[in-house]
């Protein structure tokens, strides 16, 4: 038979994302108890995993999202002491360990691995609400319970596992790859358009169209985000994306493997097409493609469990930190209620 | 869980693989081979386990014998000649000793090609949560999808989830051993020819007789015949560059329960400006997910420790940065089935019952010199003096043995060793094989880990799985000559035509009863091996 813990906490945060880890943040802050729940082994969601190492500090819309977009900037950034004017990109796998710092200075526990089994109910005579999630871990199972879940996976998981009706939104699934190799100047000249130059960083778009059939799916590339470091000679390219027929988890296992492999066709035409790419090479390819969009949530009637991924807009590092925050108020207004 | 009728069934197989790692792959593939409908599937986002999250770029050699002879082949010996292919690996690989260098990111992909070329389908962000048993017997397993809890449904269930989850969860016999876990990283802007400079103006300095990789000359002859640069695990217990600076305070071997910072591997291949860096330790008592994370959580804080220091210190790393760190805390062993039969430190099988030596402390330091062979303990020396094949009647692969290098001088035997299909046998469940390297029937539980063993033992679960599921029978009443025929089909060695004619593998023409090879096995690329 297999162990079974409990964890009693205030708020559950279930995605290890930059919404969720600043969901838990604001939260913790407010003296509640809080457990974020990761099922990969590190913080960060697409800002980390998925390479979106972009943050358009101008679309910030108040002080709060602006500072923490600004503490990112600074903390992770790729040169201690560089200032965001110098850069507007920060370093993916630095984002892990600031990220990680900031919940553990707030007192958030933090568990990765862990796998969500199940919804945890709460009922009484008139309602049955969300209260806390069962997870599988590799020493039995977790319940954790808690007066208010936040949800900030990609797919909406916990308002799935709460029966949740969803349409699917977005149709597309898009990823990011990691090169090195690439020198500013052939970027500069193979750009469709620049969007931000800095002293270290130089952001723009990049025309590369070709595709690849995989039986049902249609993987192809158009314009991508380029997204480069002078100093680290490094270079994402974001973009690579898988058009879905729907939303289930074979089609989207189907989307990763494919993606993985059109970023290798990618490299290679790049290295015939454009001129001073030849040395270009993948240090990796994002393991997170971005499900964002994919499924809409028209209603959601329980007010214990907070969806901070709602729409069909793309991912954005602000539009996240945002979420975050607005998610974090309205768990902690639901907890005021009692 | 809740209850069963509530739980949607969301797909069926012949033979349900949890766990995408090489063990997992390679089951998936030999499943598929044998013509059997396969699900494969895996919690994390691409394929390869810990191999491809660690970017462990050296496949451990098992596939060469110290007198040249490729006797590990199989679905191990596939993958790796499509990476060379694709110019994803050393082209000249061939070589008894441990530097099979690949890219551990083309790894992932190869994997990916190899399950669309044979038709597995793979399901990735699927945790396989528990076995779901018809009596004692393996029919599937409950998983999580982003969509809830589901089922799936099989008539074979393969075990590869590293710390055999779904024998445990079917309270299968277990044993626990203390392992060691290690977060790696990879650098870019890393000069390594500056790094093999240093050492050819200092040859005295390179540790003589650590993993393989015995001295300077050889690490020369890596670097200048085989494009690879290799600075093996451990080494840095033996490099003035880290010696010094912790004699002088600038560098702490040890930061609370993590140590050997100063281990220090370093692969990287020539022509290409990065390399992966292993270097930390943890004794991992535990899987308790409280501990694990909070293990995981300050192993990243080690690896920018680590980083700090080499970019600092280390000819060639003056403008390095951490690119890219593994996902995932990699553990080398915990939990393994104990099964009738085991798998011990001299290499045999046998049926007695072996309680692992003190697990939970010093057994993990033991275990990884035994593994090595570098320990003359007389309780755990191999037994490696005279260099004889060892045979097993359920011989699903052989691979070469290896030698106590204090002892003799080698690491890596003229000798073969067979490894039995009985280690994957959990005791107490039917329909369910353990395959994992880490996770078979073994003491020390580190015996068979490693890519190639895992890829090994993984394409004869598979196998077997498949065979069972057709003729409708458990896996444990299969008959092993046909499981051998099966393998012999697939490419896999289990020895010349004296011992296939031993194992009755052989018609009564003097042809294998599987594949068309006889006599002195095929060796390709013989002249470039190096002895």
């Amino acid at each position: 038979m297999k162990e079974r813990q409990t964890f009693v906490c205030d708020v559950l945060v279930i995605g290890g994302s930059l919404e969720g880890c600043i969901a838990a943040l604001e939260v913790s802050r407010e003296g509640k108890k809080v457990l974020l729940a990761e099922e990969g082994g590190a913080l960060g969601g697409m800002a980390s995993g998925g390479l979106m190492t972009y943050i358009p500090l101008q679309q910030a819309d108040s002080a709060k999202v602006r500072e923490y977009a600004e503490n990112i900037l600074r903390d992770a950034s790729e040169q201690p002491g560089q200032s965001t004017e110098d850069c507007t990109l920060f370093n993916d796998q630095k984002l892990k360990v600031v990220l990680r710092r900031m919940l553990d200075a707030a007192g958030v526990t933090v568990l990765t691995h862990v796998y969500p089994a199940d919804m945890l109910w709460r009922e009484d005579a008139s309602s049955k609400l969300p209260a806390g999630l069962r997870f599988c871990t590799k020493n039995g199972w977790l319940n954790v319970e808690a007066s208010v879940v936040i949800d900030g996976t990609d797919l909406t998981e916990a308002g799935c596992m709460a029966g949740l009706a969803w349409k699917k939104g977005r149709g597309c699934a898009v990823a990011g790859v990691k090169f090195n190799g690439i020198g500013t100047d052939s970027l500069r000249l193979a750009a469709a358009s620049i969007l931000e130059e800095t002293r270290e960083s130089l952001t723009g778009t990049v025309v590369c169209g070709f595709s690849a059939d995989r039986g049902d799916l249609k993987l192809y590339t158009e314009r991508l985000l380029f997204l480069h470091s002078r100093c680290l000679g490094e270079t994402v390219l974001y973009g690579l994306s898988a058009d879905l027929k729907a939303v289930d988890c074979f089609t989207l296992s189907d989307a990763r493997a494919g993606l993985r492999i059109l970023a290798y066709r990618l490299r290679d035409w790049m290295r015939e097409n454009l001129e001073g790419f030849g040395e270009a090479d993948i240090i990796h390819v994002a393991p997170l493609i971005s499900c964002y969009g994919l499924r809409i949530f028209d209603s959601n009637p329980y007010d214990t469990l907070i969806l901070l991924n709602q729409h069909t807009k793309e991912y954005d590092n602000i539009n996240a930190i945002a979420a975050g925050i607005e998610g974090a108020g309205k768990a902690l207004g639901r907890i005021e209620l009692g | 869980m809740r209850e069963m009728k509530e739980i949607r069934e969301i797909a069926a197989a012949d033979v349900l693989v949890c766990g995408g790692g090489c063990a997992g792959c390679a089951a998936a593939l030999g499943a598929a081979k044998a013509g059997a409908d396969v699900i494969l599937l895996e919690r994390g986002t691409y394929l390869g386990g810990i191999a491809a999250s660690s970017m462990i770029s050296n496949v451990y050699n098992h596939y060469v014998t110290r007198d040249g002879r490729l006797v590990m082949r199989g679905i191990g010996l596939e993958w790796m000649q499509r990476m060379v292919k694709k110019n994803a690996a050393a082209e000249r690989w061939q070589y008894p000793d441990g530097r099979l260098v690949h890219d551990p990111e083309q790894m992932k992909v190869t994997f990916d090609e190899m399950m669309a070329d044979y038709g597995v389908k793979v399901l990735y962000r699927t945790m396989a949560m528990e076995p779901y048993r018809i009596g004692n017997r393996a029919a599937g397993a409950y998983v999580n999808t982003p969509d809830g809890p589901a089922l799936i449904r099989a008539e074979q269930v393969v075990d590869t989830t590293g710390e055999c989850d779904m024998a445990w969860g079917a309270d299968a016999p277990v044993r626990y051993a203390c392992g060691m876990a290690t977060l790696t990283f990879k650098f870019a802007n890393v000069d390594l020819e500056k790094l093999y400079r240093h050492f050819k103006n200092h040859p005295e300095t390179f540790p003589v007789g650590i993993d393989a990789m015995k001295n300077f000359e050889e690490f020369e002859k890596v670097w200048l015949e085989r494009d690879v640069l290799y600075f093996p695990h451990s080494g840095g217990e033996d490099w003035d560059l880290f010696q010094d600076a912790i004699k002088e305070g600038r560098f702490k071997r040890e930061l609370g329960d993590i140590f050997a910072m100063d281990s220090c591997c370093i692969i990287g291949r020539k022509g290409t400006d990065t390399a992966v860096i292993n270097s930390q330790m943890w004794r991992i008592r535990s899987l308790d997910p409280f501990v694990l994370s909070d293990a995981e959580s300050r192993a990243h804080e080690a690896v920018y420790y680590v980083a700090d220091f080499m970019v600092k210190n280390i000819p060639g790393f003056e403008h390095a940065y951490v690119a890219q760190i593994s996902d995932e805390l990699a553990l080398r062993v915990s939990r393994g089935i104990e099964g009738s039969i085991t798998f011990d430190k001299d290499e045999h099988t046998t049926a007695d019952k072996i309680v692992s030596d003190d697990p939970t402390a010093n057994g993990t330091d033991i275990e990884y010199n035994i593994l090595r062979g570098l320990t003359d303990d007389p309780r755990y020396a191999k037994s490696a003096d005279k260099e004889e094949d060892i045979y097993a009647p359920d011989v699903i692969a052989c691979r070469p043995r290896q030698m106590n290098f204090k002892r003799t001088g080698e690491f890596v035997s003229r000798a073969t060793v067979d490894i039995p299909f009985g280690v994957m046998v959990p005791k107490g469940v039917e329909n369910l094989l353990a395959a994992s390297g880490k996770g078979v029937s073994a003491v020390p539980q580190t015996m068979l880990r490693y890519q190639s063993a895992g890829m090994a033992l993984g394409q004869a679960a598979g196998a077997a799985a498949a065979l069972a599921a057709r003729l409708k029978i458990t896996v444990r009443s299969l008959d092993i000559h046909k499981l051998q025929k099966e393998l012999l089909e697939q490419d896999v060695w289990l020895g010349g035509e004296k011992r296939l004619k031993e194992l009755g593998l052989l018609a009564e023409a003097g042809e294998p009863a599987g594949n068309g090879e006889i006599g002195e096995e095929k060796n390709e690329g013989k002249t470039d091996i190096c002895v």
